[in-house]
């Protein structure tokens, strides 16, 4: 495939840059610079529009100018690669993350904040069904318990779940904490709390599909070194029921049929 | 490719599928739209409440995709990916016609927005040449949509002759956008009558109607945020005239009001399609037929 670059894309390349950054990029021949802006701003807006509706707490906890200049950041210099609007804000994250040029008054929490509000919308968007079958109300100590697909789970510095124009932590806490978001029966977004214990058994159980209730608690209690196995056994037993009854867990597999879901 | 053996007919006066519309919308049982649209990059791939809805609705209405990040015009190679993904979209909701923007949304990144193509000969040639590798991908026929446009990069020709141009070289169909015809007609100052009389009545799959924002006395805004205007109905009427009875797609975008007013302008849509449509035109789509799916003949 050639590589040489034709009359017209250098047109629509320069037509594109100039609306993503006006201030640097001349508009192409033909354009006006009153009509560069009008372009400039409908799309501009859309971005803005769409990434304060994914980014609510974000847009509401920073400085007005810091929230524009990170949208402007955005808009020039990421390239989205998703061609489903829906999820153009997961970009955003991805940018927030990577290298950048970091403006002074950035909260250090921003990026950990972003993560938390993508996952409450991306739990909503998910479109991956459990692949295996399973029994509603099966024994989740005997069968292999099924987590519900849209489940996330993070571990954060600051808590972030908490986060609010009124509360807004400025060091990190001493000990990280553990937050679950999934999408209930009622297709809403939820979350979760965990324990450090409570988080790793849920990572046990999305991580290996193959294991039962009881041989994930056996398993974290040796990890654990527990000193009363069975302690941490009648604990384990009544979340997992716990967790069934929220939805985080939709029932247990019994078939040696081990399918993987599909995660999108 | 679809092998869909059900026929459908497209005909009527249609509403676009909102997220803002569908709780009022599903209860709907009088006047209902006759047909509907959806934008597939804001419904794809999605689980929940998002796709109970799409379900819902696709179940009961013929449905028509309009997309807006296939990049037709792009500098960047096709999505293969993507257009392969729509084609399953396509097959999973019997959709019965596709129609895609006369325009590209980005440099070698997504802007969700329409960018004007200059009017010029290698412009015609390269996006044609990506429509028919669309077409080719998809199995079937796709429509192509004049869009509204504020600026007008350097070119060769007036924009009627590049959308015919188009329109012949890539053997594609038209959505024909009665309101960008008139935003475009203020904006760059033409006849928009002139403009609907010269296009070829045989190619038009479908038509929108829109409301727009009047920025500036030579500046319009295709927002969809509005009512329809009254010389933009007067400009519908004249396309039923000239080109038959077509089935029409209502957009509204922005400022959502209470549905009831939406489907009034429905009404008036079957009005004006009653009083020009003598010469009938309904959009055929015999979804089995791979080539030609948006076909339409008298």
């Amino acid at each position: 495939m050639s590589t040489k670059v034709t009359s017209l894309q250098a047109a629509q390349y320069a037509f594109a840059n100039a609306i993503r950054d006006p201030g640097n990029h001349l508009p192409p021949a033909g354009v006006s610079a009153q009509r560069l802006a009008v372009y400039h701003e409908l799309f501009f807006n859309n971005f803005r529009n769409s990434l304060e509706s994914a980014y609510p707490v974000l847009h509401d906890v920073v400085e007005p100018s810091l929230w524009e200049e990170l949208v402007s950041g955005f808009f020039r210099e990421h390239r989205c690669h998703t061609p489903e609007f829906p999820r153009m804000p997961r970009e955003f994250l991805d940018w927030l993350t990577l290298p950048r040029d970091t403006q002074e008054q950035e909260p250090a929490f921003l990026p950990q904040l972003a993560l938390w509000e993508w996952t409450e919308l991306e739990v909503l968007l998910d479109p991956a069904i459990p692949m295996r079958p399973l029994r509603i109300d099966a024994d989740l100590l005997d069968s292999q318990p099924v987590l519900v697909p849209s489940l996330r789970l993070h571990r954060f510095d600051y808590p972030v779940h908490r986060i609010a124009p009124g509360y807004l932590p400025d060091a990190a806490l001493s000990e990280p904490v553990h937050l679950a978001a999934y999408r209930n029966a009622q297709d809403e977004a939820a979350f979760l709390e965990l324990s450090p214990v409570s988080a790793a058994l849920l990572q046990n159980i999305q991580e290996n599909h193959d294991m039962t209730g009881a041989e994930h608690i056996d398993q974290l209690a040796s990890l654990m070194g527990h000193p009363r196995p069975e302690q941490l056994f009648t604990f384990a037993a009544a979340f997992l029921d716990e967790l069934r009854d929220k939805g985080v867990l939709l029932g247990g597999c019994t078939s040696t049929d081990n399918g993987d879901r599909n995660h999108v | 490719m679809s092998m869909d053996t059900h026929s459908r007919e497209l005909s009527g006066a249609g509403l676009g599928l909102r997220r803002g519309l569908v709780a009022e919308w599903r209860g709907l049982t009088k006047d209902t739209p006759d047909f509907i649209e959806v934008t597939p990059e804001n419904w794809m791939d999605l689980g929940g409440r998002f796709a109970k809805d799409l379900r819902y609705f696709t179940d009961r209405y013929p449905t028509v995709c309009h997309g807006l990040s296939l990049n037709l015009g792009g500098p960047v190679p096709l999505d293969a990916e993507f257009i392969k993904r729509l084609g399953h979209f396509f097959d999973e909701h019997g959709i019965v016609c596709f129609s895609e923007h006369l325009s590209y949304c980005g440099d070698n990144g997504h802007l969700y927005d329409l960018i004007p193509l200059p009017f010029t000969d290698e412009a015609i040639s390269h996006t044609s040449e990506r429509i028919r590798q669309v077409q080719d991908m998809l199995g079937r026929r796709i429509a192509v949509e004049n869009v509204s446009y504020y600026a007008e990069p350097q070119g060769q020709m007036a924009e009627l002759e590049f959308l015919n141009a188009i329109l012949s070289e890539a053997d594609c169909e038209l959505l024909l956008d009665v309101n960008n015809v008139y935003v475009n007609s203020v904006n760059h100052g033409y006849d928009p009558e002139q403009f609907i009389a010269a296009l070829p009545s045989d190619r038009i799959a479908y038509l929108h109607v829109a409301g727009h924002l009047r920025e500036e006395p030579d500046l319009i805004i295709d927002t969809h945020g509005d009512r329809v205007i009254d010389p933009v109905w007067a400009l519908l009427a004249y396309t039923y005239t000239r080109h038959g009875n077509r089935p029409t797609l209502l957009e509204r975008d922005f400022n959502l009001p209470p549905l009831n007013e939406l489907l009034s302008e429905l009404a008036i849509i079957r009005t004006h399609q009653t009083a020009g449509g003598h010469n009938e035109h309904k959009s055929y789509i015999a979804a089995g037929s791979a080539v030609r799916l948006c076909q339409c003949h008298s």
